[in-house]
């Protein structure tokens, strides 16, 4: 889990669902400092952004809810889609095991933004939490 | 691998011997076997390679496409069990005299060879194609790239 | 960003380069880009015929599904599609990522 550099007083977690080569992008994001593992920051989150980071498989479906399910038990949840495959399926959208997108996965939850991409580059990610974080969570 | 590896066809009831063949001129890893399907024909391929060396061969065989199946070569290059599980799932070659095991990468079950060219592909056939709009008008016949006419030909 | 090789963030749109041939659209391996058109004769002093003339209506990139490729920027015959650095244009819907030409020539001018 991570959080984010440039917002250090914020409480809110990044958790990252890494399916596929979206992840990398977030991994680099952590590499190049934009985001800092939550280990090393004291005080608890009251908040987690869920970033569905890759292709979602027929197979991983439940297990992706399951995830989202895990992270609502301590809070609200923002999620995040990163990249084309989350958002649509992107390369594969015509693949019978893929979901073609996260639109209507979460039950009873929007999706928060939708970030464009194949990859989107790791600054994309992080410009879009920055504002997701400073419109939608108290300082 | 600098130079192309020629490509060498063999008759289906020679397989083994090729593979062996090629085994004993020091070419015994398989690198990869896999399936062509060109929707005219139906090819097994392996590439062999001599690890000591940059030596490899490359043996192909034409199967019967509508019941394609070939001998296993697993007994004498293990590491070809992968490869002809992932072909059979993908492309419905039987390969013969191998143990049956479980789906590998599709669900069980799951029969419809996905890399067959028959293996209609229903999402670019149901969803409207933005390439079939015209300037003038005029409907164009034209199918989109990759889709095939016999996947249509139900709807 | 520390890089300053051209980046493949974006595609741009010059729509008065696009003459509607529609070969992007056909060539795009996504499906991602449509195009709405229709034809215009255009009467010219001295001619002997009026010609007749594509006219853009719409041109539609849906960012969503776009796996930036560049094939369509390639095929062009016209140059009238091309590659620009801005990456931040996220949306809060899945609409939102479908860009209509206007959205598409803004970056042509200012996507950098």
């Amino acid at each position: 889990m991570w959080r984010l550099a440039s917002r250090p007083d914020v409480a809110v977690d990044v958790a990252s669902a890494g399916l596929a080569c979206c992840s990398l992008e977030v991994e680099a994001a952590g590499q190049r400092g934009l985001l800092v593992a939550s280990e090393t920051v004291p005080q608890a989150a009251a908040v987690t952004v869920l970033v569905v980071a890759g292709t979602v498989t027929t197979a991983v479906e439940p297990a992706l809810v399951r995830l989202f399910d895990e992270h609502a038990q301590h809070g609200p949840v923002i999620i995040v889609s990163f990249g084309a495959c989350a958002t649509s399926g992107g390369p594969y959208w015509d693949a019978p095991t893929v979901r073609p997108g996260i639109e209507a996965l979460f039950p009873g939850q929007e999706i928060a933004s939708y970030v464009p991409g194949c990859p989107p580059r790791p600054e994309a990610l992080v410009v879009e939490l920055e504002r997701l974080v400073d419109s939608r969570i108290p300082a | 691998m600098t130079q192309t590896t020629a490509i060498i066809d063999i008759a289906a009831d020679e397989w083994v011997a090729a593979c062996t063949a090629s085994a004993a001129r020091g070419c015994d890893v398989v690198d990869w076997l896999t399936a062509v399907d060109t929707a005219e024909s139906l090819f097994v391929v392996v590439h062999v390679v001599d690890p000591g060396s940059s030596r490899s061969e490359m043996l192909r065989c034409e199967l019967d496409s509508e019941r394609p199946e070939i001998e296993s070569i697993t007994s004498w290059f293990p590491g070809a069990d992968w490869h002809e599980r992932e072909t059979h799932e993908m492309f419905g070659i039987e390969f013969l005299g191998r143990s049956q095991t479980d789906a590998l990468l599709m669900r069980a079950g799951d029969r419809s060879s996905p890399m067959r060219k028959t293996a209609a592909l229903d999402a670019r056939v149901r969803t409207p194609w933005p390439g079939q709009e015209s300037t003038t008008g005029r409907r164009r016949q034209k199918l989109p790239p990759g889709v095939r006419a016999e996947w249509t030909r139900d709807e | 960003m520390s890089d300053s090789t051209p980046q493949r963030n974006v595609i741009a749109l010059l729509p008065e380069a696009c003459t509607s041939c529609m070969v992007c659209v056909r060539e795009c391996p996504s499906w991602c880009i449509s195009i709405e058109s229709h034809v215009e004769e255009v009467s010219e002093e001295g001619a002997r015929r009026p010609r007749t003339v594509n006219v853009l209506d719409e041109f539609t990139i849906d960012y969503g599904l776009c796996m930036y490729c560049g094939i369509c920027i390639e095929t062009c015959p016209f140059d009238a599609l091309a590659w620009r650095d801005s990456f931040d244009y996220p949306s809060g819907d899945r609409q939102g990522l479908r860009q209509d030409a206007v959205d598409l020539s803004r970056w042509w001018t200012t996507g950098s």
